[in-house]
């Protein structure tokens, strides 16, 4: 069974989550106001948070069960995650921080498989550039790349348009649209940004306060907005309360 | 200006000799007490850097009581190799090992530590595994601060006087090295030759803490 399922619980000062889940195939939005639980959701299914209790099951895999206390490692759990910050590492190029993101390949093979990553993402021309000499879309492009070029079961991403500017946003949301075809596994993006879900989504899981309050198609759960051009530059956060709760 | 030859050549020997295992082994020490948490780490921290405060004499007599002829260890190492370190140059290379040491920890943790928590998570998920993530990632990144360490370790080694002392004597052309050499010319009233040995001494340390200056101001 292809996508991503979820059952997780974890109570933590004062907040609790308490979510469950499937995304099947395709991108999967995780919406919510910051501080509703959707980055604490993908550093438990990446492992580096353990829920109280509950399971991650990846493409079928389980990757964690409370009840069988099985706990994958992150390093076996073959994700590709692309955080805010890329992380490139400072002291590799473009060409050897793609490079890196698979492990165990043999040299040539791993040069086919950074040149066609290259090639994919639009970075070939900065392939001997560091992370600080190039612009923060690139670092982004380069970030999918590493992320993809292990071929992970899922792609995670978490706020991948923060600190990109209005037309470095509509070729990365292309970007991401495309990679999503090519590589055909489950992609989980978190976002406040209701534009990103609209434009991206095949299924908005809507968060608030560590509860699931909705989910569906983004026409289903944006009825008032979808396609309203106006509301892609706004954030839900820089709403009112009150307009947040009526614009779902 | 002749005798200052043979103590240089011996301070330089001993010193690279001791720094070499203080880098082999103190890098992984300070890599292991930055990055794992385990019961009586800060204990273990504590008692790898007690050369640091403590007198060399305090840590010389230690050394004694452990490698000496009838020492803990050194009645073994006797009984089967025949072998006493006292008096000899290892043991002026073991008693700068001993000072330097608490130094490389002191800095290869605080480099590892100061290496960003995300680079490491990024390497997790892309499948590696502890060794490849410290080899590739995170001495890579703390590289400077730690050579820093290794040369303040190198100057600490050449500098030590009292736990040399004690282990391996001050017997010219054998164990003397500089600052033994120096303080047997003043301590003679040969202050010219003590003069030389000095200023030469100063020099090199003064390289030696600006190397180390500027590789940690590049690093930060």
């Amino acid at each position: 069974m292809t996508g991503v399922s979820v059952n997780l619980f974890k109570k933590v000062r004062g907040f609790t989550l308490d979510v469950s889940w499937h995304s099947a195939d395709g991108i999967t939005v995780i919406f919510g106001h910051s501080g509703s639980g959707k980055s604490t959701t993908l550093d438990m299914i990446a492992g580096f948070r353990l829920p109280d209790s509950g399971h991650v099951t990846v493409n079928g895999k389980k990757l964690f069960e409370s009840a069988s206390q099985l706990n994958i490692p992150v390093k076996k759990r073959a994700l590709g995650y692309v955080s805010q910050d890329p992380a490139l590492f400072p002291h590799m190029t473009v060409r050897q921080n793609i490079a890196y993101g698979h492990a165990g390949l043999d040299k040539a093979s791993l040069k086919l498989a950074t040149d066609e990553m290259l090639h994919v993402f639009g970075v070939e021309k900065i392939e001997k550039n560091r992370p600080a000499e190039i612009s923060g879309g690139q670092k982004k492009r380069v970030a999918l790349a590493r992320a993809l070029i292990g071929r992970p079961g899922a792609l995670l991403l978490d706020e991948p348009f923060s600190g990109l500017d209005h037309p470095s946003r509509a070729g990365f949301g292309k970007l991401l649209l495309e990679t999503r075809e090519k590589f055909g596994i489950p992609v989980l993006m978190v976002t406040h940004n209701p534009a990103e879900a609209i434009e991206l989504a095949e299924k908005v899981i809507v968060y608030c306060d560590g509860k699931i309050e909705l989910a569906g198609a983004p026409h289903e759960v944006f009825p008032a907005v979808s396609g309203q051009k106006a509301f892609h530059t706004q954030s839900l956060n820089s709403l009112p309360g009150p307009a947040r709760r009526l614009s779902l | 200006m002749a005798d200052a030859a043979f103590p240089l050549w011996l301070s330089i020997r001993v010193a690279l000799v001791s720094t070499l295992f203080v880098a082999a082994i103190g890098i992984p020490a300070g890599y292991l007490l930055a990055g794992k948490n385990f019961k009586g780490k800060e204990v273990l921290d504590a008692a790898l850097t007690m050369p640091l405060v403590l007198p060399p004499t305090v840590a010389g007599y230690f050394l004694i009581v452990i490698f000496g002829r009838f020492g803990l260890l050194g009645r073994y190492i006797y009984a089967a190799t025949g072998f006493n370190i006292m008096f000899t140059w290892y043991a002026a290379a073991l008693a700068s090992f001993v000072v330097a040491f608490p130094l490389m920890i002191r800095t290869a943790r605080a480099a590892v530590e100061s290496v960003d928590l995300k680079f490491v998570n990024a390497s997790r998920l892309l499948g590696h595994g502890e060794l490849v993530t410290a080899l590739k990632v995170v001495l890579p990144l703390a590289r400077k601060s730690i050579l820093a360490g290794v040369i303040l370790s190198l100057a600490r080694g050449m500098g030590e006087f009292g736990a040399t002392l004690m282990l391996a004597g001050n017997i010219p052309g054998k164990t003397q090295t500089m600052p033994l050499a120096i303080y047997t010319a003043a301590a003679g009233g040969d202050w010219k030759a003590a003069e030389y040995m000095v200023i030469l001494f100063t020099l090199l340390s003064g390289v030696a803490l600006y190397a180390a200056n500027k590789l940690t101001r590049k690093s930060a």
